[in-house]
């Protein structure tokens, strides 16, 4: 019986230490072993986030929430103010050549990566040929450097791109994340995918910790801009909203993302809710396959009240839009018009969608989202065709199947939902996703010459007029054939505590927040 | 008994390979195509780079050949690389794993001792006051949604009376150095009391949570185990002998009684330890639970089974350890040459 008592113990303990061998093994998760136990609260900001960063690695990045945490370690060339204007940020002024084919910038100089390399026109050649010999890794390679025929370092700080074609946003494209410069002494000689990358960027922060579900960072003495005012930066990830909410309370996080509309208010008295409008739009999609003629189209579209609606489910939170490209970007509200909500025009259509279709399939994603997610909206589509006497049938599926469904071929529903939030903040961007060239992005399966047409003349028109006219025009094309109806630009709401100050959200999602400081309670 | 153990250990490999093989099966058939969207050929991607994408993850090869290599690969080590993080998956789990082993032995912790007091007072004190409100307690532990009891403990006891984090596995702000992974000894073994003190206040309400459910079946289980023993002659002969009640209850009535309570605790800890999503996901605790069904959703097919292997790798053993204890409780069962009896 002993024996027994002795083994099992022997056994148990064996297994105990084994496992904490294993996994003590494999643990990375921690970079900073000092002597110091805790980092002072009123130089530490904590962030909840609704998702844990899917990378942080640089040219990999997809993601908006790894994108957040990065804009604080690395820099990209250019990047937008408030009112979406270029603004310089590591390159300092840049030319377009006169025949469009060439973009040279001039970069700042007296500017260090955290592990104290320069950085320069070298480093950004690197950091692109990286991601152009790593195209099938890099989601953004080929949006960014579409049509690049070879870049030139014209000088310690100049460089140059060559296109073999015309791009009117090129520079723009420079603002995308996922080419924020990274220090090539970080990832010269390795793997994009090697797992012991340590990478270094120019920004006011550098990656101090990462672990599942946290991720660290530390401000940097000699940033460029000036010393930030917050010295340790967390992110943590906390998916449930009550206990991000709780969390804020209990003054355990400053800053909650993600705040759902039914708490803004309850909120509103004890911190700030900031809310900010991403430059974004949401719209309910007809499949163009199943639903070919336009006129059928718009009585479709004229039996939903869109205002009703988006005031309902955004719990009058958010307006509903009135074009499809952000009004931020170009505003024409005042000449294009989609089809409004109107019963009585629609009835008379009833009948010739009765006959094209016994039943129209609302296709939605099951999880939640904005608003409740895909299924509120499906609902509350369903509610308004079943008035207009249209039968309807609702699929919920998961996001994966969602993006099967309704790609390329194999379009499976009469309706559906789309949102799209830009990666480069030109119409061309948003426009581009209903081109028959793009069928894997183009929901309805839109497909009009004159739209290809006005698509093609806004990637080689550089006069801001011009352009202004030509997308004024596709939008026009939209409203009239109607493969779209644009509901809302989505909100994301933040709250955060009395005593942050200065914490701006831009409307792409990023926030500096080396300009954030945080009072003592 | 070390050949029953050889034995049991070579039953390992039929079930792990049947369970791999039906997790693999499913995977490929039901879920959505994992090379469309975000994380995996990438957002812009059109149906010639998916498929190239495909290609290259051997997707495109018959699925017995890609169970034959994912055997080969599992055999040596080597579990794949997530679609989503592109980061080796054993990698993956064994960080996530230390978060859920803490969070199963505490739960289990707090779920056995509660539930064996609960049940044997309850058989001693028989269609009692105690017994029925008891038993009401108990129903009230089997019946409560999971998700719904865990956001009541963080709205009263964080929200409320500030008591508890609301979430999370230690105050980030406290630096910890981490030499196994698991914060109670990482924190004990560097002399971080503070950190280890925090560590426990995190870990308090989800442990209640997750064991809330548990602690209602060992109690049930003790008291109808009790009341069985109990009405058994030995234990009639027990009080004969002039032995204290206590003593009778404790060393001839608790000791027989608690053997399919072992067993319940045995499969409850196998079962936590493959990781708690609801609670995981409330508490914002990092453990595989949380993330396997982010996989899952991701069609991230490798983590999906290597989790799969791993938590059946992790029930056989419990499973395993708890016959062992049987014959530390129970003199009457040996190990014959038949296995057990």
């Amino acid at each position: 019986m002993k024996i027994f008592k002795k083994t099992t113990s022997f056994m148990l303990s064996l297994f105990l230490l084994f496992t904490v061998f294993f996994c003590g093994c494999f643990n990375k998760s921690n970079e900073n072993g000092g002597t110091e136990k805790k980092d002072s609260k009123s130089e530490t900001l904590t962030i909840a986030m609704t998702a844990e960063p899917r990378t942080l690695n640089v040219p990999k990045m997809e993601d908006s929430t790894s994108s957040f945490i990065n804009y604080n370690v690395f820099e990209t060339l250019v990047d937008y103010d408030k009112d979406l204007k270029l603004r310089p940020r590591l390159a300092t002024r840049w030319a377009v050549s006169e025949d469009g084919l060439v973009y040279t910038f001039d970069l700042r100089e007296g500017v260090s990566f955290s592990d104290g390399t320069s950085f320069n026109a070298e480093a950004v050649k690197k950091n692109a040929e990286r991601m152009l010999a790593n195209k099938e890794e890099c989601a953004f390679c080929e949006v960014i450097f579409e049509g690049l025929k070879k870049i030139t370092v014209d000088g310690e700080h100049k460089i140059s791109f060559h296109l073999d074609k015309k791009c009117a946003f090129f520079v723009k494209k420079m603002a995308i994340c996922a080419f924020s410069i990274v220090s090539p002494k970080s990832f010269e000689g390795k793997d994009i995918n090697d797992t012991n990358l340590k990478q270094s960027g120019t920004g006011p922060y550098t990656l101090a910790q990462t672990g599942t579900g946290f991720v660290k960072l530390i401000s940097r003495e000699n940033y460029w801009g000036g010393k930030p005012l917050i010295k340790t930066l967390i992110f943590k990830s906390m998916p449930e909203s009550t206990s991000r909410e709780v969390a804020l309370k209990n003054n355990e996080v400053d800053i909650i993302e993600g705040v759902d509309v039914n708490s803004i208010e309850k909120l509103e008295k004890e911190f700030t809710v900031k809310k900010t409008v991403c430059v974004s739009s949401h719209y309910i999609a007809l499949n163009c396959d199943n639903i070919e003629n336009p006129e059928i189209r718009k009585a479709i579209f004229q039996m939903i009240n869109i205002p009703e609606m988006v005031k309902t489910i955004s719990k009058g939170t958010t307006p509903h839009i009135k074009q499809f490209l952000p009004e931020i970007i170009i505003p024409f509200s005042n000449v294009i018009k989609y089809p409004e909500f109107n019963l009585e025009n629609a009835k008379d259509a009833s009948e010739a969608i009765k006959k094209l279709k016994k039943e129209l399939k609302i296709l939605a994603v099951s999880s939640s989202g904005s608003f409740g997610g895909g299924r509120v909206l499906a609902e509350k589509v369903q509610a308004y065709l079943e008035a207009a006497g249209i039968k309807t049938k609702i699929e919920l599926v998961d996001w994966k199947t969602y993006q099967t469904k309704t790609k390329g071929e194999g379009r499976d529903f009469d309706i559906c939902f789309g949102g799209w939030i830009c990666d480069f903040m030109d119409p061309h961007n948003f426009y581009s996703i209903f081109s028959e060239k793009n069928m894997d992005l183009n929901y309805p399966g839109f497909k009009n010459a004159k739209f290809e047409e006005l698509l093609e003349k806004g990637v080689t028109t550089f006069d801001e007029n011009e352009r202004k006219d030509i997308y004024s025009n596709a939008e026009d094309v939209l409203a009239t054939e109607c493969p779209i109806l644009p509901l809302y630009s989505a909100p994301a709401f933040a709250a955060f505590s009395k005593n942050v100050k200065d914490f701006v959200t831009t409307p792409t999602g990023s926030c500096d927040f080396y300009k954030v400081s945080k009072t003592k309670d | 008994m070390f050949k029953y153990i050889l034995k049991r250990s070579l039953l390992l490999i039929p079930v792990l390979l049947g369970v791999s093989f039906a997790v693999f099966l499913i995977m490929r058939v039901f879920s959505a195509d994992p090379s469309v969207g975000e994380g995996a050929a990438g957002k812009y991607a059109n149906e010639e780079q998916r498929q190239a994408w495909r290609d290259s993850h051997g997707l495109n090869d018959p699925i017995p050949k890609q169970f034959f290599l994912f055997v080969k690969g599992a055999v040596t080590g080597d579990l794949g690389k997530s679609y989503k993080t592109k980061l080796p998956v054993l990698e993956e789990i064994l960080a996530r794993l230390p978060a859920t082993i803490e969070l199963a032995i505490a739960s289990t912790l707090i779920s056995s001792v509660l539930g064996i007091i609960i049940g044997v007072i309850s058989s001693i004190k028989k269609n009692t006051i105690i017994d029925n409100l008891a038993m009401i307690f108990v129903s009230f532990g089997i019946s409560i949604p999971m998700f719904w009891f865990a956001i009541m403990l963080i709205i009263i006891f964080s929200g409320q009376l500030h008591l508890f984090p609301s979430g999370d596995v230690i105050d980030q702000s406290l630096i910890v150095e981490s030499i196994t992974g698991f914060y109670s000894i990482d924190t004990l073994l560097t002399g971080n009391f503070e950190a280890f003190f925090d560590f426990l206040r995190h870990l308090t309400l989800p442990s209640i949570a997750l064991g809330l459910h548990s602690m209602a079946v060992v109690a049930r289980m003790t008291r109808s185990s009790m009341l069985d023993t109990l009405n058994q002659d030995y234990i009639r002969t027990a009080r004969a002998k002039g032995l204290s009640e206590k003593k009778v209850i404790t060393n001839h009535a608790l000791r027989n009684a608690l053997i399919p309570v072992i067993t319940i605790i045995g499969l409850q800890l196998g079962g936590l330890l493959g990781g708690a999503v609801l609670t995981e996901t409330v508490f914002s605790w990092p453990g595989i639970g949380k993330y396997t069904v982010e996989s899952i959703l991701n069609s991230d097919f490798p983590v999906v089974q290597a989790v799969v292997l791993f938590v059946a790798v992790i029930f056989v053993i419990t499973n395993l350890v708890v016959d062992v204890l049987y014959v530390v409780l129970d003199p009457r069962i040996k190990f014959t040459k038949k296995g057990a009896v």
